[in-house]
């Protein structure tokens, strides 16, 4: 083959979106290629009748074979050769695309559906990150205002002349689920949450939650306290260190706590939340934080256990451990 | 899908870009502020307590 020949079975530049460059594709695969046929039956001596049909459409194309190299010119020429000249052309196009136009839609939509639920997932993964730090932040604000107001009020609270009770353990025993119990501060994490009572789905969705029947912060037992691993609450848990100090606030009492053990525990681990923490001694005052494990899953959990320290009066100030909280 | 909505914006190109701009932000919002929020607790990532699975 000459150069100009060769130059027909180059796939057009123009790149338009239309059936025409599909088929111009197909022309150019090799060796089965109608144009490849043609060209090599135009070059066999003149007494083919073919030939002289291509050539004729060549004439009346009224461009230089050399110029046939760009895309349309080489349609218009060869689109009313090809059918009359291989056997099986047009079939071949039928092939590349051998359904109605509908089917088409029908395929891109679907690809176009796709992208979009895609994109749905991505903003959704946003959401779960800063739109729901920010919708717990203004719960947590709430929550923290209605504490400061119940704590101002001293009503059916223990005050010094009713609480010598010391045969009932659980002596302020009203407090419902959603109820704002205390703050938690984790000064390595920076972080304060408002406690609240219950561990329902329903009660722990802004706060983190006070497993119901496990011991009240100071009381000996276990003050076991489940969050969500979500940035606004118990996100960054896995970045606390033994010795780490915990704190708790109560209407009368600051309780500090220090961090003994950080645990991964399969779901079913409920003794963690006993009243003595798995390789604690019996008889202790813990506090135990729990959340899911790893992040954005939960098949395991992750276990924070501390132990009572020190406590302080309320109105002796803030403790020293809390640094700039 | 989406080549038909564009087809069906009107005010040509400018009036196209700020109305597929709009329906973008629209659907974002109501994702954001109506679907998520009410989606989101069924979705399993968020178990915490120990016990009850």
């Amino acid at each position: 083959m000459t150069p100009s020949e060769q130059g027909h079975a180059r796939p057009p530049e123009d790149p338009a979106d239309d059936d025409t460059v599909l088929l111009d594709r197909v022309r150019s695969t090799p060796a089965t290629d109608d144009t490849v046929l043609l060209d090599r039956v135009r070059s066999t001596p003149a007494t083919d009748d073919t030939a002289i049909i291509v050539a004729g459409a060549m004439a009346a194309g009224a461009t230089p074979p050399d110029r046939l190299t760009t895309g349309d010119a080489d349609t218009t020429v060869l689109r009313p050769v090809s059918p009359t000249a291989a056997d099986g052309g047009p079939r071949r196009h039928r092939r590349l695309w051998p359904y109605g136009p509908q089917t088409r839609t029908v395929v891109r939509t679907a690809g176009e559906l796709m992208i979009t639920f895609g994109l749905i997932l991505l903003l959704f993964a946003a959401y779960e990150l800063w739109g729901k730090a920010a919708i717990v932040a203004d719960h947590q604000n709430a929550l923290d205002a209605q504490l400061d107001q119940e704590w101002a009020q001293p009503t059916v609270a223990p005050s010094p002349g009713a609480t010598p009770a010391p045969s009932q353990p659980a002596a302020p025993p009203l407090v419902l689920p959603g109820d704002a119990i205390g703050r938690l501060y984790l000064p390595r994490l920076g972080s304060m949450w408002v406690v609240v009572e219950g561990v329902e789905p329903a009660d722990i969705e802004y706060a983190p939650g006070h497993y119901p029947g496990t011991a009240m912060p100071g009381q000996s037992g276990n003050f076991a306290v489940a969050g969500h691993r979500s940035p606004a609450i118990f996100w960054d848990l896995d970045r606390v260190q033994g010795e780490d100090v915990v704190i708790v606030e109560t209407q009368t009492t600051w309780f500090i706590y220090k961090v003994t053990q950080l645990r991964i525990v399969p779901p079913s681990a409920v003794e963690v939340v006993g009243p003595v923490p798995p390789g604690e001694a019996p008889g202790g005052t813990y506090l135990t934080l729990t959340t899911c494990n790893p992040k954005w899953d939960n098949y395991e959990r992750l276990i924070v256990h501390a132990r009572l320290d020190r406590s302080q009066d309320r109105s002796a100030g803030r403790p020293a451990e809390l640094g700039g909280l | 899908m989406y080549a038909w909505i564009w087809h069906k914006l009107p005010f040509g190109l400018p009036g196209k870009v700020v109305g597929s701009v709009l329906l973008a932000a629209a659907a974002a919002a109501i994702l954001w502020f109506w679907v998520f929020p009410a989606i989101e607790p069924v979705l399993p990532f968020d178990d915490v307590q120990v016990g009850t699975p």
